[in-house]
């Protein structure tokens, strides 16, 4: 997913579960006290109108920078020679996962492409998925040795620093906050994929790209920092849209292709990753433009275990080698990338070149 | 009655001329014409009395059928929209739990919820007056029910594309709907026809005839004796038989109709107490019902993390806990054994929630859907629909009880207003029998 503004505080789902609870305890109290909850106006000939829970315009700050950070993605460099399966370094913290019988993983289950869960069969699609059983691979030596967890956006450094799970893998991007100044802090793995911010749109819009955007209505998720991009894009002539964009912020992804479908928006705009798997649940639509924002991607560990993430760079570097990462991008993602796999960057390493 | 033109002297009857001065060895004679007067008097007071108490008890017993006939159907409907229109919420969750194709009783369900509530709400709206607040919120409901109807549909359709988080996100929407703005607003309506049920209760026991009546037959009853005081000094007879027997009668129709008025209101606050505010717990504690299992089943189709379902879960299910803990408190056996197994299948319905939550944490989320889903003992819908059932039972309990002790109200009134009339004119006979005698006593 984008990058939330780093608490691992309640978000707007939370405070929509609030207003629910509010809902409940009126019902509760309403008749006694006598006073209903507050009745919306309906204007007779009007239709009445209907918003995704949660659905508000905001007005973001621009993003914020961390003094005396330049290069978050510098992971810790690779064992020199990298353990067999089933035989990991004793006092390492994969020497612990290993005595355990299964990796615990942090995954998100509603994300198209990435962290899927199939309601109908249980089984978990998706790239950062198999990111996850290459890891499992090089401890255990099979794929399957993992305990999925479910874990919200705005929790997932939390998961990480308190132990909760081992690893972090949801279209999580790599930064400066969430290395060193947010309330929990983690170390990220080498990049395994770059995304983008982009824009989807219905396939008739006249939006061709971030320059059409002043005064339309976009929409993206609460606390992400592609609202803070749009806050700040600029057209052309390198001056801020005029009139910005109107910004609707939505509890969940999907919310805002709800809000597309109904002419409520006209742009959503968020990683291109999140996009294409909005794109894969509505034909008619399209990815216009050229990313604006670089959203790195890379896996959180706890900075307590930096033999863990070293290794974990270790495996990386080993599929980018071998072809894996390749075979997996086709598999999860090239069906709706037109096939062709990016290049990545070679990772880079702390005090490396 | 009739002009006269000798000025009789001051007519000593009444409260202040019962008493004569103790120093007065010889009482005073009263002339033919004098005790003409005193019997056209005391008939007027008895006619007047038979007139107000027979308003005083129309009126007493109208009111109380009111609130049986018509307010309280009223209210059902009411509650018919708000429990019909959560059962939907639950349904369409429950639907899209089970697959990519709608089973079709689960649909059934919808549909038929739908209907349900529909035709309630326009019964409703039929029926209210004029009040604003209830035409708001009846309007709120019939221009969002289309909507509700409308988004549901895209999430069918999403559904069966396999677009499941997008379909989700749509049910997502149209509970929000449901929950933020359609149920409040058929909630309001059912707590103000709540209100006006009380409201014709308190007329029931309306108080200015009434207190008149008793006002005019203690009158009535200290003129009497005082007639007789008087008149037995007069002409040295201890009784009056048709005038004590018109006194008997008088007495006993105000004992009575104390006690029958006595008798209704007690019946009024018990149906009150019993009935109509159980009806009412019963009734909220079945819409959070429903919304439970609402909450559990979007919990698991919108599989969202932060689950702000479970949140409402936990609210919901403290207020249903709360709401049948404080009816319990001061109710009578029949409906605490009511109340009792309200609250067991409140527990069962823990049970359940416990084994999905426990089997969805441990991401066995095939085998939480399935306890959510199937049918079985162990599953959630029978749970749920366990809970329903009691919850309903004691619904339909307590309205049967409403109406049986409005109807036992409204009848304690009935024989005396049969009679009121017809006692009274005989005691005015009586009167005029009893008078006449000591009148004809000059001849």
């Amino acid at each position: 997913m984008t990058t939330p503004t780093s608490r691992p505080s309640p978000t707007n789902r939370r405070r929509r579960g609030a207003r629910r609870a509010a809902v409940a305890l009126a019902l509760a109290g309403g008749l006694l006290a006598g006073c209903g909850t507050s009745t919306p106006s309906a204007t007779v000939g009007q239709a009445a109108e209907v918003l995704p829970a949660g659905a508000h315009i905001v007005h973001p700050g621009p993003p914020k920078a961390t003094p005396g950070c330049t290069d978050p993605t510098r992971s810790i460099a690779p064992p020199t020679v990298m353990p067999q399966p089933g035989a990991m370094p004793a006092g390492s913290w994969m020497a612990t996962i290993q005595a355990r019988g299964s990796l615990v993983v942090g995954v998100d289950q509603n994300t198209y492409l990435w962290g899927y869960r199939d309601p109908q069969t249980a089984a978990w699609t998706g790239f950062d998925i198999d990111m996850l059983r290459q890891i499992s691979r090089a401890i255990f030596g099979t794929p399957d040795a993992i305990t999925f967890r479910v874990v919200p956006t705005a929790d997932r450094q939390y998961a990480v620093d308190s132990g909760e799970v081992d690893i972090v893998a949801e279209t999580m991007t790599v930064n400066c906050a969430r290395e060193h100044t947010d309330p929990y802090t983690v170390d990220f793995s080498s990049v395994y994929f770059e995304a983008g911010q982009q824009i989807l749109v219905p396939s008739n819009s006249t939006i061709t790209g971030q320059q059409d955007l002043a005064g339309k209505r976009v929409c993206a998720t609460d606390g992400s920092t592609s609202l803070e991009h749009l806050a700040t894009l600029a057209g052309p002539s390198g001056r801020p849209l005029s009139p910005p964009p109107v910004l609707w912020s939505v509890p969940s992804d999907t919310d805002c292709l709800v809000m597309m479908q109904q002419g409520q928006v006209d742009a959503i705009s968020t990683d291109n990753t999140i996009l294409q798997g909005l794109k894969a649940q509505d034909p008619n639509t399209a990815i216009v433009g050229q990313p604006f924002t670089q959203e790195p991607y890379g896996m959180a560990i706890a900075k307590s275990h930096p033999e863990f993430t070293s290794f974990v760079n270790g495996v990386l570097a080993a599929e980018l080698a071998d072809g894996t990462w390749a075979q997996l991008f086709a598999k999860d993602l090239a069906p709706f990338t037109g096939g062709q796999a990016p290049t990545l960057p070679p990772a880079r390493y702390r005090g490396g070149p | 009655m009739t002009g006269t033109a000798i000025a009789p002297p001051p007519l000593r009857v009444g409260l202040a001329a019962g008493t004569p001065p103790a120093s007065a060895p010889v009482v005073r004679t009263l002339t033919p014409r004098q005790l003409q007067l005193v019997t056209v008097g005391l008939v007027v007071l008895t006619g007047l009395t038979a007139v107000v108490g027979l308003l005083a008890l129309t009126g007493r017993h109208a009111a109380t059928t009111v609130a049986e006939r018509s307010a309280e159907p009223l209210m059902v409907d009411a509650q018919t929209i708000d429990t019909s229109l959560s059962d939907a919420d639950s349904a369409i969750a429950g639907s899209f739990l089970v697959g990519q194709i709608e089973p079709a009783d689960l649909r059934q369900r919808y549909d038929d919820d739908i209907a349900r509530a529909s035709a309630a709400l326009s019964a409703t709206s039929e029926q209210v007056g004029a009040d604003p607040q209830v035409t708001a919120a009846l309007r709120t409901i019939s221009m969002s029910l289309p909507v509700y109807t409308g988004v549901v549909q895209t999430a069918t359709f999403n559904q069966r594309l396999a677009y499941y988080p997008l379909a989700a996100a749509y049910t997502d929407e149209a509970s929000s709907l449901m929950r933020m703005t359609i149920l409040p607003a058929a909630q309001l309506v059912y707590a103000t026809e709540h209100r006006h049920l009380a409201d014709d209760q308190g007329s029931a026991g309306s108080l200015v005839l009434t207190v008149v009546t008793v006002g005019l037959l203690v009158v009535l009853l200290v003129a009497l004796v005082l007639v007789q005081r008087r008149l037995s000094r007069q002409f040295r007879r201890t009784f009056n038989v048709p005038l004590v027997v018109a006194t008997g009668l008088v007495a006993l129709v105000g004992v009575w109709f104390v006690a029958a008025v006595a008798v209704q209101d007690t019946g009024v606050q018990q149906a009150d107490a019993r009935g109509s505010t159980l009806v009412s717990t019963f009734t909220q504690a079945r819409i959070l019902a429903l919304q439970m299992r609402a909450d559990d089943e979007l919990t698991l189709l919108s599989r969202d993390a932060v689950s702000t379902y479970q949140a409402d879960y936990t609210t919901a299910v403290a207020a249903v806990d709360h709401l049948l803990a404080s009816a319990r408190a001061g109710a009578s056996p029949a409906d605490r054994s009511r109340i009792v197994a309200a609250q067991q299948a409140v527990a069962g319905y823990r049970r359940a929630h416990a084994r999905i939550r426990a089997a969805d944490r441990s991401s066995n989320l095939i085998g939480a859907i399935d306890l959510a889903s199937a049918p079985g003992s162990a599953g959630l819908p029978a749970a749920s629909n366990a809970l329903d059932g009691a919850l309903a039972t004691g619904i339909t309990a307590s309205q049967t009880a409403f109406t049986r002790d409005m109807g036992s109200a409204a009848d304690a009134l009935v024989p005396l207003m049969v009679l009121i009339v017809p006692v009274l004119v005989v005691a005015a006979l009586l009167i005029v029998i009893g008078m006449r005698r000591r009148i004809d006593e000059y001849r």
